[in-house]
């Protein structure tokens, strides 16, 4: 049978044919899970926000145009929902350092979850959990996914020259860690 | 003197250099790449489907009507009639004298009024201040939702725009 493209699958499913979301899924979930895994850093975060991305782009594929490929645009929805996991986590952080929510938030204390955490966990993946959001984020679509400055920058919405320069910081700090740890 | 911002330098060949090298630093280290099991992807199908299914049935959409409309709108009803049983002047409804009042208070409470009168003044004053009872201040708010409230929920139910801007206050107290 012959392959379908992302964009007639689209017509399809706007057609009312359910199917042609699931091909969809099946083609891309693989990649936007481990893009998500990469910047949340967390397995089960990352299995959220992969579900969430393909909840929301089915729920928006009215406003998908076209202008840029399927993949990308499932892309982008998926880069910011994987940030907006992180900020959340960072705010809850600055919650937990206060002594009055602290009591009140459920403690992360579970010493089998940091132990699974730490043996599933590579030094890269420490790495990249220790660089600020948009560092991460360009870190992980430029040298896990191979990603071009023009493709980056349709998806984060930034400057070409911003995303080589979050990228070279980033690449510097991974490459010091992992020679630390090496 | 203003210092002139230089421009960014990171050649394509350079870069191409710190990533081959970074690549041949992590093969070094011979760490296994994590996997994941095949059962997971048909699951993870399963489950984005079934999340699909409830965002678009209308049982999904009654429930975030409630949650956006219903609940608010009853809570401001709410809110409003207990407003009017509160402060609308109660209009034809017989005033009671000061003399039957008296007449409903027990004895010992007329003796400690008569006794001393400057210790109901005081506590008359001490209540005055608090009359208006809704009227909390920031601190008994925040106490109160801090106390009742579940905070992780709360940030979790935040929007994007609402958890940048609570970043950036906490960002900006932190470098207080």
């Amino acid at each position: 049978m012959e392959r379908l493209s992302d964009l007639d699958l689209v017509n399809e499913v706007r057609g009312g044919k359910r199917q042609a979301y699931t091909e969809l899924m099946r083609r891309y979930q693989q990649r936007v899970y481990w893009t998500a895994r990469r910047i949340v850093g967390s397995h089960e975060d990352a299995d959220d926000v992969a579900q969430e991305t393909f909840v929301r782009a089915y729920l928006a594929l009215g406003d998908f145009r076209g202008d840029s490929s399927f993949f990308t645009w499932l892309y982008r929805i998926a880069v910011n929902l994987s940030l907006n996991v992180l900020r959340k986590k960072q705010v809850l952080g600055y919650l937990r350092q206060s002594d009055i929510i602290n009591r009140l938030l459920p403690a992360d204390d579970d010493p089998h979850k940091d132990l699974e955490f730490a043996e599933t966990t590579s030094r890269i993946e420490k790495a990249i959990a220790g660089l600020p959001e948009k560092q991460r984020a360009v870190f992980v679509m430029r040298y896990h996914d191979e990603m071009s400055y023009e493709e980056i920058s349709q998806v984060l919405k930034t400057s070409v020259g911003g995303l080589k320069a979050n990228y070279f910081h980033a690449l510097r700090k991974v490459q010091e860690y992992v020679k630390d740890e090496a | 003197m203003k210092r002139k911002e230089e421009p960014f330098q990171f050649s394509d060949f350079d870069e191409q250099q710190a990533t081959g090298e970074l690549k041949r630093q992590v093969a070094q280290l011979r760490e296994p790449p994590a996997t994941i099991s095949h059962t997971h992807w048909s699951n993870l199908l399963v489950k984005t489907n079934r999340r699909i299914d409830e965002a678009t049935s209308a049982k999904a959409l009654s429930i975030s009507w409630a949650a956006r409309v219903a609940i608010p709108g009853v809570v401001a009803i709410l809110f409003f009639f207990i407003g009017l049983h509160y402060y609308v002047p109660q209009v034809g409804k017989k005033e009671s004298s000061v003399a039957s009042l008296v007449n409903m208070l027990p004895q010992e409470a007329v003796d400690s009024i008569l006794a001393e009168p400057g210790r109901l003044s005081a506590s008359l004053a001490a209540n005055e201040g608090s009359s208006d009872i809704f009227q909390f201040s920031t601190e008994q708010l925040s106490d109160y939702l801090v106390v009742t409230g579940n905070a992780q929920t709360a940030v979790e139910n935040l929007n994007d725009s609402e958890v940048r801007i609570l970043l950036s206050l906490l960002d900006n107290k932190k470098n207080l």
